[in-house]
């Protein structure tokens, strides 16, 4: 009892902080954009996001006070995590529920998730376990050895992510391998021809690889003014919303907003699109509050990356913030038309049960890996 | 530079921040710079002005019953800049808006916010689409509220209730003169719809409520008007007449009971009728009176005292020259008094009668009737008629004037003339708006009876009711104006048509008996007026024609109006062989 006492006193008391408050604030942010609603299921959003929330909350502090080394080092628990993960990603290519296009939810009865979510947090874990344990393989030939078996773990997952199709899921994967190869000590020079490689595909998938409305979020995120009724509608709508919420905004819940009146699709507004509804009602104020929010949360993540006792947990600790950060890179980015729209969602914020209670078993293994840095920090 | 730990984290934090800072500045941009911008599209995208139609006030008779109301209708307007889709739209909508679904497409894609589809849509027909949009989940219809004005009688009144524009405003009749009154003042709001067009009701702004329109009240009586138009239908069918005309007046007051004629129209569907049929045959046509108008010169006779009722006068036994001219009468007479000249309507005799007056007097009287000037009765399209300006009068007008040729006139104005002999010798205003009220019922405005003049006394008129009474009478020659159970007074008429091109046309005639029941305490006087009906040759008199459809009409509104018998014995006793032939006014131009 007093070991646990003495973790919970020297947990890392701003990343809790950071992580319930942006959830709790994601709730308010929930329920702002859906309580004006006539559909039950809308107006019900923010309270079964707050279930979710008392769930992540506890998984979070299950996984900060368990030594993070006693199960992470040994494979047999990321194996299985990662089997698991490609079992539903398998699974939701043959009985899963098709939204937006893409065959990416899966109904296991009370249970739907999206099992990409899942894979890409197990095989980041057993990603950095690979690198983690193939440090040594130094030389041209381990190299490309190590990249290759980098490969043979990551391909499996993206590809299936790919057929279903859901692009943003698979980018999403990408800047989080960049990271762990990089804090892996894989030479540069092999990542930089990996870029430049990524970099020469670019147009050949944008040509022959993307669906219609893939290729029109494209050219409506070059070009927002073309075809406003049309695909760019919905990125009108959201600069539309961002940009009339002003310095401080239209007020929480306030009357009259672009959101209330549903010029913003109220299908999506509560996930995707959370970020113009907060922009619109809190304004520069709360948009900017937010990002230095997420700043905060994404730089301790990385102090503790640095501060861990091991690679492995250095590994995965940049891992998910790099996953963390693309995730609201992107999704804000879409918000204020930076990036292309893509169907990822704002992590802690938006609407979404099962990856808010990933997110949090995320930060539980960065609030592990910090709980437990200081008996390694001693004997070096 | 050696890439440590360090070094590596800390480039990762600053790419990071980096990164962050990108999209401050982003949100600078978006909110900040260009916040007027977007203030600006997210207050135009959904705030309207929406026209608030007021009530059109009704139009009712004396008892209330129902002439004109309003059905509630919707507009069916889009707003193009909300719609992705226009043909899928247009599809939608077509059947039921009965439109080309192309034309509505190319509406609906011109980019404006305000496109009017189609007026005039049923509730019942708004809902059907309202139903098969959300069904498509299709937006960027909305539905205004309106009316359509709805004629419940049909063609009933409808020359004088008239009908209204594709702009709602009176095109004619009453709902033209009472427009003002009828109209009341649209209002106004602004609302808030949502992005499917719908109406935000908590976010009403501005408003400025509808002032309803006035609901006017008529003179007519529907029981009467029915009376009349049914029996002027059935005139028609039996004469096929060009126009056929009857107008019912209250004597006492002037107001119009029943006013209709025929050709008549629907105002329901007022495109689909020739102006012909629209007008109002009793105010807006001219009409050389004929016999009828022989009142005027022996009233005025009677009133100046050159003559009494028992006067003799030599009717020079059918041929009286004057002028260089040669005037006859039908059935040459000897000598007649002065109440057998107007049973008889002797042209002669009444020519006489006007030659003691002189062409002051009599042009006089003839004005002071009411003849040549517009009667002022809220209806649209009235003329003066016709009286030549004595300046202009030549030796043969005070012989032709007194037996009503060159001489024109309105129906209206030859039954308000009729009623000045049945009312005492008060030239009444005509009147057909009883009263306006608002649209909580209280009274705007009460047209009250008004008095122009005194035109003769009340002695001349007994003397005149008393001629006028043995005209209907087997010495008279409106035998078939009686009534069985009443006395009638009146004055059968029967003009030569008068040709456009010039002269009259031979074999035509305007046949017309203007009356009043009963005699010595009118309830009513009545018109009926048939311009050329088709008979057998030499039977186009007013006393053959236009008296019996009188009598009929004022049989059924004794009826109606309940009246109690006057006379025990029937007028006329058995059936007269031959009722004396009123004079062929073709006379006069020998």
């Amino acid at each position: 009892m007093n070991v646990f006492l003495r973790k919970l006193i020297g947990m890392n008391w701003l990343l809790t902080i950071l992580a319930i408050g942006l959830a709790v604030f994601g709730i308010m942010a929930i329920y702002s954009a859906t309580y004006m609603r006539a559909e039950a299921y809308l107006v019900e959003m923010w309270r079964r996001q707050a279930v979710f929330l008392a769930i992540g909350i506890a998984i979070y502090f299950i996984t900060s006070l368990i030594d993070y080394r006693s199960w992470l080092h040994n494979i047999i628990f990321p194996l299985i995590m990662y089997l698991g993960g490609l079992g539903f990603l398998i699974l939701t290519h043959f009985i899963g529920r098709t939204t937006y296009g893409a065959k990416s939810w899966l109904d296991l009865g009370p249970i739907s998730f999206q099992p990409a979510q899942l894979a890409i947090v197990s095989m980041l874990l057993l990603l950095s376990w690979l690198i983690a344990n193939t440090s040594d393989w130094v030389g041209f030939w381990p190299t490309v050895g190590r990249i290759l078996s980098c490969g043979a773990i990551v391909a499996p997952p993206f590809l299936l992510i790919l057929i279903q199709p859901d692009l943003g899921e698979c980018l999403v994967q990408l800047p989080m391998i960049m990271a762990l190869l990089f804090v892996g000590r894989i030479p540069k020079r092999y990542l930089i021809v990996m870029i430049i490689v990524a970099i020469a595909l670019v147009p050949v998938v944008a040509n022959f690889g993307l669906k219609p409305y893939q290729r029109d979020r494209l050219t409506t995120f070059i070009n927002p003014d073309y075809d406003q009724q049309g695909a760019a509608w919905t990125i009108n709508q959201a600069l539309i919303a961002i940009g009339s919420g002003g310095f401080y905004g239209k007020g929480f819940t306030a009357p009259n907003t672009q959101v209330q009146m549903g010029f913003l699709p109220s299908t999506i507004v509560h996930t995707d699109f959370i970020f113009s509804a907060i922009a619109e009602q809190l304004g520069f104020v709360g948009g900017v509050t937010l990002l230095i929010a997420f700043a905060v949360l994404f730089l301790t993540g990385l102090l503790i990356a640095a501060c861990a006792p091991d690679e492995l947990g250095r590994l995965v600790c940049v891992g998910l913030v790099a996953l963390m950060f693309t995730h609201v890179f992107m999704n804000i980015g879409m918000n204020i038309s930076v990036t292309p729209i893509t169907g990822v969602p704002l992590p802690l914020i938006s609407y979404g049960g099962s990856f808010l209670v990933l997110i949090f078993f995320g930060l539980g293994i960065v609030q592990s890996i910090w709980i437990h840095r200081r008996p390694v920090v001693v004997q070096s | 530079m050696r890439w440590d730990a360090q070094t590596r984290a800390v480039t990762v934090c600053c790419g990071l921040v980096g990164l962050f800072s990108v999209y401050s500045f982003r949100l600078i941009d978006l909110q900040l710079v260009k916040h007027e911008e977007y203030a600006a599209r997210a207050a135009e995208k959904h705030v309207h002005r929406q026209t608030i139609y007021a009530k059109r006030g009704m139009v009712r008779d004396i008892h209330d019953e129902v002439l004109a109301n309003n059905l509630p209708v919707e507009t069916v307007v889009g707003d193009s800049s909300l719609i992705r889709e226009p043909m899928a739209v247009a599809e939608a909508i077509a059947n039921q808006l009965e439109v080309d679904p192309r034309e509505l497409a190319s509406k609906l894609s011109s980019g404006t916010k305000y496109v009017v589809l189609k007026q005039e849509v049923s509730e019942a027909r708004a809902e059907e689409i309202r139903a098969n949009l959300r069904a498509a989940r299709l937006k960027g219809i909305r539905f205004e509220p309106g009316f359509r004005r709805m004629y419940p009688n049909g063609s009933l009144l409808a020359q004088v209730v008239g009908f209204l524009d594709h702009k709602h405003d009176g095109m004619m009749g009453i709902e033209r003169t009472m427009q003002e009154f009828l109209q009341g003042t649209d209002g106004f709001r602004y609302i808030e719809i949502d992005r499917t067009g719908r109406e935000l009701v908590p976010y009403r702004g501005l408003e400025k409520p509808a002032k309803d329109g006035c609901d006017v009240t008529l003179t007519i009586d529907l029981g009467l008007q029915s009376i009349i138009e049914q029996e002027l239908d059935a005139a028609c069918a039996q004469y096929r007449p060009q126009r056929a005309i009857a107008i019912m007046m209250r004597p006492a007051t002037g107001e119009i009971l029943a006013m209709s004629s025929r050709p008549t129209f629907d105002p329901n569907a007022p495109g689909e009728s020739k102006p012909e049929q629209q007008k109002n045959g009793g105010i807006v046509d001219m009409v050389e009176p004929g016999s009828t108008f022989k009142i005027v010169a022996t009233s005025a006779a009677l009133e100046e005292k050159l003559v009494t009722p028992n006067t003799s006068i030599f009717c020079e036994n059918g041929r009286f020259q004057y002028a260089g001219r040669v005037l006859r009468d039908a059935h040459p007479m000897g000598v007649l008094t002065v109440h057998q000249i107007l049973a008889k309507s002797s042209n002669i005799g009444v020519a006489k009668l006007a030659l003691q007056l002189g062409d002051d007097k009599l042009y006089g009287y003839i004005r002071k009737f009411g003849f040549g000037e517009k009667t002022g009765v809220a209806l649209t399209g009235e003329i003066p008629g016709l009286v030549i300006p004595l300046n202009r009068w030549t030796k043969l007008e005070i012989t032709r004037i007194p037996m009503g040729q060159s001489v024109a006139v309105t129906p209206l104005q030859l039954v308000t003339a009729m009623s000045i002999i049945a009312n005492g010798g008060k030239l009444m205003k005509p009147l057909i708006v009883a009263k306006i009220t608002d649209p909580d019922g209280r009274p705007v405005v009460t047209f009250a009876p008004e008095v122009i003049r005194q035109v003769v006394s009340v002695e001349t008129t007994k003397k005149v009711v008393s001629a006028l009474k043995d005209v209907v009478s087997k010495q008279g020659t409106a035998q078939k104006a009686a009534v069985k159970g009443f006395k009638v007074a009146g004055k059968t008429g029967t003009a030569q048509k008068v040709d456009p091109r010039g002269g009259y046309y031979q074999g035509r005639y305007v046949t017309s008996f203007v009356g009043f029941m009963p005699a010595d305490d009118p309830r009513f006087s009545l018109l009926v007026m048939l311009d050329d009906p088709q008979t057998e040759p030499g039977e186009a008199y007013g006393g053959l024609v236009a008296a019996p459809i009188f009598a009929r009409m004022a049989e059924r509104a004794a009826n109606y109006l309940d009246l109690r018998p006057t006379e025990v014995e029937p007028q006329v006793a058995g059936s007269a062989n031959n009722p004396k032939k009123e004079s062929l006014t073709a006379a006069a131009r020998d």
